[in-house]
């Protein structure tokens, strides 16, 4: 009892001396003083920042597919995209630069599982999905909106084209076995790469509206997905892509 | 579907090509415009400039010209306010609207105007517990000796006081303020917002810059002005698109000069969201230029020096970057003298001119809203506790002018005349104004001395060998070119006897050397 009551007394003391003023602390509790300002007298103008000449600035970007799907192609709303990318700025004038944004990205189309199905073949299962996994290069154009501001990135428009090269797409299937079954694996999942029928080549145009770290973007794809032939040719996935994309710096 | 490129290409452009922005389109005379003073301006401000020798009205008083005015609103999107004192309209215009407005026989010049942010210079605010609030005398009002003034009944009694901010809430109800409702000395209020005479919306900043100069909560002075009259302006909204803002300021402190005000205090503005640093050098934004103005026709504007202290480098804000204007850093006192504020931003200008001018707590009690006691942080609040210490100066000395006042107040901090780009002259001491004798010199506490190749100062510390390095106060030093502009600039607690200041191969012959320790001033020429 009475360790506690000294306790409670020291800090009692203690925290009355942290409310004391600066100037009644005994000096040598305090930190010492130690200042060194070199004055800059040159005053250099930066060339780069949000507004001048230069700008790098990390995005990332999250879409979602919009747009009628055709026939025989369903897509299922959860469809997404998303990508991380490297943006740099090169002003031109206060209200107009040129953009180049390298990014990587993935995306991911759910397919529907009906009876008009026909891509990329007509059996159905418990879930379908295409995944392709790219490298882009933007290029584009942003005008402000705001063209006498200070250093900031200020409220813009962009348009211009990409194109991207899919390293890597996946066809991915899951079945289930059927329930009255008691052997076997109770789900299937078939991944199948290097698919013979993608381009793996894309180019497209893109436009956003931004202002500072958010912008709403879209891309729309020219080229087509899949391969045609004189025979055949699939129904194409939806073409454009509706997302934001944030940036940071 | 495959349309929809060109619909994209389509939706962009449209966009582009109608890209407005604000501009400033200054005429090129007043022809034909008639003004009379005596019925325009209140007495305070006929009276105002005839202390400073000036004419009742000059060319910058009279309005713009009507016609000209409607000739560029037909051409142009959007108009502003019409500056009399730059004989400038704000336009909101397209490139091409622009090209009509320019091409006006009467069209001077046209400026771009800055995409205008008013940023309130405050950082933090809580409300705080009663039993500090006493403190509040020692931290903001003894730290000036603002009690010597309240002693001699000294309150900046017939002295008015311009406030520029972004709302007073709760200014009417607080008690803090019940005097100064019940005297009758908030004179007139405008909001240049919603073009309506309650100011007691948007926000409380202004108010709690308010309580920095005539807040009385219980038996406790927040401030120094608690006799004046104030008007009180609303310029900003807190948030949302500031887009014509610059014309509300410029609108605020021409209606201040209208009504006789002596005093404006400003603790906001724009920062780099609006200019570029390079661009805060005092000539380029125009509320920087109506600061200079206001200071031509007799009225002392005190302004914030800003909250971009941190890693921004010197950064002085607008319009406290204007060489008339009165720049108030914060600082805290530390070992007896004053020590500047990490929040505060130091100078010096953008085209390298000394600023602060001078600084005071910023660190301090307030009230507002609902609040009678809260504590608050910021440049915002330095700079009423200035401009109220300035009204109470006005009041003791009726005839000085706004210059001779700015002057005064440099001469008056507690480091003058030493100087430096975080600190000014250092706190305004109200011993400067009230004593009739200046108090002696101190004894010698430190002697500067060289050789050929250093220069030092040696200290005579109390006691003798100590174990421990004792601090027995901050030496402040500064190395500054022929010209008067520092290279560097020091702060130290004195630990040793002897103190290294300069090495002279480092400069060049004609470079000085200043020192400022505990009241005694030295300097030496390298």
């Amino acid at each position: 009892m009475q360790r506690w009551c000294f306790s409670m007394v020291l800090l009692l003391l203690t925290a009355s001396t942290a409310n004391a003023q600066e100037d009644d602390v005994p000096p040598f509790r305090n930190p010492n003083v130690n200042i060194h300002v070199d004055v800059d007298t040159t005053r250099t103008i930066p060339t780069y920042g949000e507004n001048r000449r230069w700008f790098i600035n990390q995005t990332y970007g999250l879409y979602t597919r919009f747009g009628p799907n055709e026939t025989g192609a369903k897509t299922l709303g959860r469809s997404i995209m998303f990508d991380y990318g490297i943006n740099t700025k090169l002003k031109l004038w206060s209200w107009d630069a040129l953009c180049l944004n390298v990014n990587v990205g993935q995306e991911r189309w759910a397919m529907a599982q009906d009876s008009q199905k026909i891509v990329p073949d007509t059996l159905l299962h418990k879930t379908e999905r295409f995944q392709f996994n790219r490298l882009q290069g933007e290029f584009y154009n942003r005008i402000n909106l705001d063209r006498h501001r200070g250093n900031i990135i200020g409220t813009y428009l962009e348009f211009g084209v990409y194109g991207n090269w899919m390293y890597h797409n996946l066809h991915i299937t899951r079945d289930s076995s059927d329930a009255t079954t008691t052997t076997g694996p109770k789900l299937l999942k078939v991944r199948e790469t290097k698919l013979p029928y993608i381009n793996p080549l894309q180019y497209g145009f893109v436009a956003r509206f931004g202002s500072e770290y958010f912008a709403l973007s879209a891309t729309w794809r020219v080229s087509d997905y899949f391969k045609s032939n004189e025979t055949f040719a699939y129904p194409e996935l939806p073409r454009l892509w509706f997302g934001f994309v944030l940036s940071a710096y | 579907m495959k349309k929809l490129p060109v619909f994209l290409l389509l939706f962009c452009f449209p966009f582009a090509m109608c890209a407005q922005d604000a501009y400033w389109i200054f005429f090129s005379d007043k022809k034909g415009c008639t003004f009379d003073p005596q019925t325009y301006f209140a007495p305070g401000a006929l009276e105002r400039r005839a202390r400073h020798g000036l004419p009742a009205a000059d060319y910058t008083d009279y309005p713009v010209n009507e016609h000209y005015i409607q000739q560029v609103t037909a051409a142009a999107t959007e108009t502003g306010y019409a500056s009399r004192w730059f004989n400038a309209v704000e336009v909101t215009a397209t490139p091409e609207q622009l090209k009509t407005v320019s091409a006006l026989p009467f069209v001077k010049e046209v400026m771009p105007a800055a995409q205008f942010r008013w940023e309130a210079c405050a950082l933090k605010n809580k409300t705080a517990a009663d039993s500090i609030l006493p403190r509040a005398t020692e931290k903001q009002v003894k730290i000036l000796q603002g009690e010597r003034f309240l002693e001699r009944g000294i309150t900046g009694k017939g002295v008015t006081v311009a406030i520029l901010d972004v709302g007073f809430v709760g200014y009417k109800t607080n008690s803090a303020f019940e005097e100064l409702i019940f005297n009758g000395q908030i004179k007139l209020t405008y909001d240049f917002v919603s073009k309506a005479e309650n100011v007691d919306v948007g926000d409380t900043h202004g108010t709690e810059v308010l309580s920095c100069m005539a807040g009385i909560t219980g038996n406790t002075n927040l401030g120094m002005a608690t006799g004046a009259n104030y008007l009180l302006a609303r310029i900003a909204k807190p948030l949302g698109n500031q887009q014509l803002a610059e014309s509300r300021w410029l609108a605020a402190m021409e209606w201040a000069d209208k009504n006789g005000a002596h005093i404006i205090n400003n603790s906001g503005g724009p920062n780099t969201r609006s200019y570029f640093p390079e661009q805060m050098d005092g000539k380029t934004c125009l509320i920087s230029r109506a600061g200079n103005m206001a200071a031509r026709k007799g009225i002392l504007v005190v302004s914030a020096a800003g909250n971009e202290g941190g890693e921004a480098g010197p950064l002085i804000l607008p319009p406290s970057d204007a060489d008339s204007v009165l720049c108030v850093g914060a600082a805290e006192r530390k070992r007896g003298n004053c020590l500047r504020s990490s929040f505060s931003s130091y100078g010096p200008t953008a085209d390298l001119r000394a600023k602060p001018d001078v600084c005071a707590p910023g660190d301090v009690q307030t009230a507002g809203g609902s609040y009678e006691s809260g504590e608050d942080e910021g440049t915002s609040f330095s700079s009423p506790l200035v401009a109220g210490f300035a009204a109470c100066v006005l009041q003791l000395q009726p005839s000085i002018t706004c210059m001779e006042l700015f002057a005064a107040l440099k001469k008056s901090g507690s480091l003058y005349p030493y100087f430096d780009y975080y600190h000014g002259t250092g706190f305004p001491q109200a011993s400067y104004f009230l004593d009739s004798t200046k108090p002696a010199p101190p004894t010698e506490l430190f002697k500067l001395d060289s050789d050929f190749f250093t220069v030092w100062a040696e200290f005579k510390l109390p006691g003798g060998d100590e174990e421990e390095p004792v601090s027995s106060g901050l030496l402040y030093y500064a190395v500054e070119d022929a010209s008067g502009r520092l290279m560097e600039y020091h702060i130290v607690d004195v630990l040793n006897t002897k103190i290294t200041v300069a090495n002279r191969r480092d400069y060049n012959s004609d470079y000085k050397v200043k020192l400022f320790y505990k009241g005694q001033y030295a300097e030496m020429v390298l």
